[in-house]
């Protein structure tokens, strides 16, 4: 039986598709059978991500709809063996999506997979609910500013309220807070809100942090998951954070300001 | 046959609405309150054109003599007005609007009567945090808080809200108008307060920070700040 984790947000932009790649790139590193579904229909990005957007023949829509079969549409990635893409249609739009349809996928990829990886389009609407309905567990991501702590904690109502755990009295979905574009050096200019701040407001135990890096913007371009940038911070991050998520115990890092040594200061950097 | 059926049946009586005009009585000296009248009608004088009114003389305490009251009426009709019927006091002036022919119109009929408020009996609890978007309504109960109610998040009871947590939604208390009931949080954050209709929005919160309770006091509402 695969355990199901939905990678949601309610605010869009915040890295919910980054965090998909990398999270199930980890997982998969670490030797569990993994599969990473994108939810965004009409809005195909995480196939971009994972550089197999030229290896797409049939989706997940074309799978709910009878038109292909789930092998079919499977993309094996080519740097790890355990790790396996459904894309999302990017000719369809979000109401193709029927909790029947989706049930059913899951229910074959829970016989082959461990984890399940559901990245949700942004919002609350049918598509990022379809992505979360079936969750045990949920990745909640969420930037350090008063608007995307708000989108969260809406979103967490949601999980609580409208999945399928919620409304057969199953145990609850379990949740996870990852805070992503930390910038440490905001914070201590009152830029940004605290670690301490979201956590206080939203009151969901912390799976990570991710700091603010260049290295996610030139991940996402080259088709590498930042977690495969090993010596980057948010590639370290990442990796803390699928650590985590596996029952690990690590401290958080990247969290306070580097201070820069004389050479930098000199030369900058 | 018809004949008949009409001699048993008598009249249909219909049950209708109709506007007239109320003219509040300030004075019993005609001088006067025929040129207040010719004022008013001055201004408008085709609304007043043979229109139905009643005479309000809950200005007085003590019943009218009914000769100042026809003449009162006389100077009514003489503007082409059409008094039919007297209101006020009930006890006081019931028998002058007898006594010179006039109806007698209850002013309590017209207004709403007060709906009993069904007691609070009950306690509502909730356990898992109140998330933004999400809204917890207690009806005839208070409501029991054992964790947060998020920023957007509104909890409604129609007794006493208790926040064991941070408070930083909407709390509405005395839903159905109880005015005798409470908000109390452990920090209080709120964006709105209301208790029985009065409201305080964050911005016109008191200063303060910590533990509060929030109650009505005289139709306003106060905020105290425990710590």
């Amino acid at each position: 039986m695969a355990t199901i984790i939905v990678v949601t947000s309610g605010k869009g932009g915040v890295g919910k598709t980054t965090t998909s790649a990398a999270v199930s790139m980890g997982l998969a590193m670490a030797g569990h059978k993994t599969v990473v579904i994108d939810f965004d229909i009409g809005l195909r990005n995480l196939d971009i991500i994972m550089n197999c957007e030229r290896r797409v023949v049939f989706d997940f829509v074309n799978v709910i709809q009878g038109d292909a079969v789930l092998n079919q549409a499977l993309i094996k990635d080519k740097r790890c063996e355990n790790l396996y893409i459904l894309p999302a249609s990017q000719t369809r739009d979000k109401d193709a999506l029927t909790k029947e349809g989706v049930k059913n996928i899951l229910d074959q990829l829970s016989a082959d997979f461990e984890y399940i990886i559901c990245d949700s389009p942004a919002g609350i609407e049918h598509g990022a609910q379809m992505a979360l309905y079936f969750a045990d567990s949920a990745i909640v991501v969420t930037n350090p500013e008063v608007s995307s702590v708000r989108d969260s904690d809406r979103i967490l109502g949601i999980l609580q309220s409208k999945s399928y755990r919620a409304e057969n009295n199953q145990a609850p979905v379990k949740e996870h807070l990852l805070i992503t574009r930390f910038d440490p050096v905001r914070v201590d200019r009152g830029e940004m809100l605290s670690i301490a701040d979201i956590e206080d407001i939203l009151a969901v135990p912390l799976l990570g942090v991710i700091p603010e890096s260049q290295a996610v913007l030139n991940a996402s371009n080259s088709g590498n998951p930042v977690i495969l940038d090993e010596k980057s911070d948010a590639g370290q991050a990442y990796k803390d954070t699928v650590g985590r998520l596996l029952g690990e115990e690590l401290p958080h890092r990247f969290l306070e300001v580097q201070k820069k040594g004389l050479l930098k200061r000199v030369f900058g950097g | 046959m018809n004949q008949a059926i009409r001699q048993e049946q008598g009249l249909k009586l219909r049950g209708r609405l109709v506007a007239s005009h109320q003219l509040p009585v300030t004075t019993t000296d005609p001088d006067t309150f025929g040129h207040q009248l010719s004022l008013t009608i001055n201004k408008a004088p085709a609304l007043f054109k043979q229109a139905p009114c009643v005479l309000d003389v809950s200005a007085f305490n003590e019943a009218i003599e009914i000769d100042t009251l026809s003449r009162l009426l006389d100077i009514c009709r003489k503007h082409q007005l059409i008094p039919f019927a007297l209101t006020g006091e009930k006890k006081i002036h019931l028998d002058c609007a007898a006594a010179v022919n006039l109806a007698w119109l209850d002013l309590k009929a017209g207004q709403p009567k007060k709906e009993k408020l069904a007691p609070i009996e009950d306690t509502m609890v909730i356990t898992t945090p109140v998330r933004s978007g999400q809204q917890i309504y207690a009806k005839n109960a208070n409501l029991l808080i054992m964790n947060q109610v998020s920023a957007g998040a509104e909890v409604v009871a129609d007794g006493n809200i208790h926040v064991f947590g941070a408070l930083r939604g909407r709390a509405i208390a005395g839903a159905c108008g109880q005015p005798n009931v409470e908000v109390v949080c452990q920090q209080m954050l709120a964006e709105l307060i209301a208790i029985a209709g009065t409201y305080v929005v964050q911005e016109d919160f008191p200063a303060g920070s910590g533990p509060a309770r929030c109650r009505l006091d005289q139709d306003s509402l106060v905020i105290d700040y425990l710590a």
